[in-house]
């Protein structure tokens, strides 16, 4: 199979990458390792700093794909392998994970989830609810096909004889996909820093201390509980604390840059908070605070306006308290330079961003930086190039960066891939 | 009180064993870090911010350096590297040297050749002395009359240990004066705090509270506390035991193998112990709380090592009673060192004997003063 350009990732950079080459009559073949298109943007609540829902701005842009006639997806499918070829055109050896059903027969009907009796932990609620062992990964995937975990799968067989298009397969293996592209587009995305990194905040210990993109998923209008909850109990909480820097700008944890998106998560989050908890007490513990593109300021303002506690200090340890609740203890700066316990129902760690992928596992020479991002060796002038000919980067696979900037990156990634079709083709 | 600016004072600090505490971005992590930092006793990020400004004054007369037990947790977490622990190891350095009336001390933590030579030079001079001096036989169990004479090393060692005496009441003098502990004991009962510090002296509990809420659990070989109270400890056996051996001496004309003798091999192995288990702990698994461990500091834990091996030799010695020149030249050694030790005691990390406990005390009387409950 031929394509123009395979673009590895579908969150909110490769979507929008890819739809903008198809746009130029490009044909793409675009890859993403999960069941569903829409990468962590789907994930959110709401994006700052204009409070847009993220699943109704991210949606439009997965249906745009889906069905774009010059754009072929490939879900549940990763990238093994990418062989540079003589001629400067790349060969790709892409693996198609099972989901154990037969795609081209399965019409979405759910009934294979009503019927199955084992739940597992939703992976897409951050552990926060529970799934079916086959189910469709969350409401809004595309596509809408049920994927079935082996691992926790008992194997009963009650899907199958629930399923009235008889697509399940419960002998299902991985399929090899090889491509041919002209250039290769890595959109490949961030994960959060490791929650446990730092023993002193209890991360993955303590119930009611969790991460931002769990906070974010208690916030987001169809989440786990539909409501704010903590964890350990179901309590509506009425103090909760966030962390900053938890993950990033902290030299003893590897992650000595700032992850530029925290601060300007964690104002939305509190935002929303107040929102749906008017009578909670929301603090954020910050170091400084970086609120520096188009509107981020008058947001802070406002977050400072609504009421939420901005306390400049370093949260140094986090330990039970009585009831569940939890127990940061600072130093204070402000006024007085003392340590200080400070007593919350609910601590959200912000949680820097780190690459999800290591392009080297390709074997491909393409270099990334010390801080493992992979690397623009051009960056000011030319962000999209990697010392990779041929092969182009954007969104935060180069480096952190929220959605505003990674929608730019990947327009200009895709008109850059665009220009060296054109030159190979001339 | 104005503070005086001095950005020469950083790299003066660093000198002293500080790592790059200019990388420092006040954070407050270690202070929020660690277990001992209270209302009142604020530390690290504060003598981190006072070491910024150069505020020389207010360094030198802070208890907090000596309420820091180095479990080195701030170090560990510091987001910046800059090492808070390393820092206020140095600052106590930093305090000892400017208490020492010769003002060797500076050059003698900040200069490792300098202390080497001096430390060399002061073991020839006292071994050389000793043997030099001719003595009569008042004494006729001596047993290493072959090279040295028993008043040589008496009457050397009261002298060393005068001159102790007055350099030490020097210093603290010195440490009085600029610690402002006076007017916090005008009009005050100090015996509350004094049980205090005595029951946190015997017990090290401080120390402790410091381990306890360390998230790495710490093997009981490598506790730096248990290291301390056997080191402590076995100083302390010592000299009861020295005491014991003196009076009996001199009372009565020799020595008994109880109490004295029992207390003092008792004392010595845990000596040797705790001061072996603190050299191997700094050698093999350089951790935050020592990895800058200043040559002037290794050299006393590598004087007190010598001394209780060769200490113990002498004991053998002496218990079964065998002649041999090689054992006088041990005890020449022993004791050169030994008065090396003694005459060099405030300058090395030794002081903290003395400037711990009073900074404790200055402590305890802040937060007990009134309106601190």
């Amino acid at each position: 199979m031929k394509y123009d350009t395979l673009v590895i990732g579908a969150g909110i950079a490769g979507l929008q990458a890819a739809l903008d080459l198809a746009e130029q009559g490009r044909q793409v073949v675009l890859v993403e390792k999960n069941p569903s298109i829409g990468g962590r943007m789907i994930s959110l609540s709401k994006v700052y700093p204009t409070l847009d829902c993220a699943s109704c701005i991210t949606t439009p842009r997965m249906a745009s794909v889906a069905h774009h006639p010059n754009i072929t997806t490939l879900t549940y499918t990763e990238v093994k392998q990418v062989i540079a070829q003589p001629d400067g055109t790349y060969h790709a050896h892409i693996s198609k994970k099972p989901r154990f059903i037969e795609e081209d027969k399965c019409i979405g009907c759910k009934r294979c989830e009503e019927v199955c009796p084992v739940y597992i932990r939703d992976d897409f609620e951050h552990n926060l609810g529970a799934k079916k062992a086959i189910s469709i990964p969350f409401t809004n995937a595309i596509p809408q096909f049920p994927v079935l975990t082996p691992d926790q799968c008992t194997w009963c067989g009650a899907c199958a004889n629930a399923c009235p298009v008889d697509c399940i397969d419960y002998l299902q293996e991985p399929r090899d996909i090889f491509v041919e592209v002209g250039a290769v587009l890595v959109a490949t995305g961030f994960e959060l820093t490791p929650f446990n990194a730092k023993p002193q905040y209890g991360g993955g210990v303590l119930p009611n201390v969790i991460t931002s993109l769990q906070g974010e998923r208690l916030l987001a209008p169809h989440g786990p509980f539909g409501r704010v909850l903590r964890p350990s109990d179901g309590k509506v909480p009425d103090s909760i604390a966030f962390v900053q820097c938890a993950g990033s700008r902290d030299a003893s944890l590897g992650v000595p840059y700032c992850s530029r998106v925290c601060c300007m998560y964690a104002i939305k989050q509190a935002m929303l908070l107040s929102g749906s908890l008017p009578t909670a007490d929301i603090t954020i513990y910050y170091m400084d605070i970086r609120a520096f593109g188009k509107g981020y300021e008058a947001f802070y303002q406002n977050a400072k306006a609504m009421g939420i506690n901005f306390v400049k200090a370093k949260v140094g340890r986090i330990r039970a308290g009585e009831d569940g609740n939890v127990f940061l203890r600072i130093e204070r700066q402000e006024e007085s330079s003392q340590p200080e316990e400070m007593n919350h129902d609910l601590v959200i760690l912000s949680l820097g961003m780190k690459p999800q992928w290591n392009p080297k596992t390709l074997a491909w020479d393409m270099e990334t930086d010390l801080d493992g991002f992979v690397k623009s060796p051009d960056a000011p002038m030319d962000p999209a190039t990697t010392t990779c000919a041929g092969v182009y980067a954007c969104g935060t696979a180069t480096g952190p960066k929220d959605i505003v900037d990674t929608i730019i990156e990947a327009g200009n990634a895709a008109m850059v891939v665009g220009n060296h079709l054109a030159r190979g083709n001339a | 009180m104005a503070i005086q600016i001095n950005p020469k004072l950083l790299p003066d600090l660093m000198a002293y064993g500080a790592g790059d505490i200019s990388a420092c971005f006040n954070c407050g992590n270690c202070t929020a870090v660690c277990a001992l930092s209270e209302s009142g006793a604020s530390f690290p990020r504060r003598m981190i911010r006072m070491g910024q400004l150069g505020a020389k004054k207010e360094l030198l007369s802070a208890a907090e350096p000596w309420l820091c037990y180095a479990c080195g947790e701030c170090s560990q977490t510091c987001p910046r590297a800059a090492e808070p622990a390393e820092y206020m190891a140095s600052l106590r350095r930093f305090q000892i040297a400017h208490l020492d009336p010769t003002g060797m001390g500076r050059l003698w933590f900040k200069v490792p050749a300098f202390a080497l030579l001096v430390s060399l030079a002061l073991i020839g001079v006292f071994g050389a002395f000793m043997i030099s001096v001719k003595g009569s036989k008042v004494f006729p169990e001596w047993l290493f009359s072959n090279i040295v004479a028993y008043e040589a090393i008496h009457h050397v060692g009261m002298i060393v240990g005068a001159v102790l005496v007055v350099l030490l009441l020097m210093s603290f003098i010195t440490l009085v004066r600029r610690s402002g502990i006076l007017p916090l004991l005008k009009g005050r009962n100090p015996l509350g705090a004094l049980l205090w510090l005595g029951k946190e002296m015997v017990t090290m509990k401080r120390h402790g509270d410091c381990e306890a809420k360390s998230v790495k659990p710490i093997p009981k070989h490598k506790d730096p506390r248990l290291i301390h109270l056997g080191i402590m400890w076995g100083f302390i056996g010592l000299a009861i035991a020295t005491s014991l051996d003196f009076l009996f001496i001199y009372f009565l004309g020799f020595t008994v193998v109880w109490p004295a003798r029992i207390i003092g091999t008792i004392g010595g192995l845990a000596m040797l112990a705790g001061v072996s288990a603190a050299i191997w702990r700094r050698v093999a698994d350089p951790e935050a709380g020592t990895r800058h461990t200043r040559f002037a500091d290794g050299w006393v834990l590598f004087f007190l090592w010598v001394l209780a091996v060769t200490g113990f030799w002498l004991e053998v010695v002496v218990t079964i009673r065998v002649q041999n020149i090689v054992h006088d030249w041990v005890l020449i050694l022993h004791a050169a060192m030994a008065m090396e030790l003694v005459l060099l005691f405030g300058m090395t990390k030794m002081a903290h004997v003395i400037y711990r406990p009073f900074m404790l005390l200055k402590y305890r009387l802040e937060q007990t003063a009134v309106g601190n409950g």
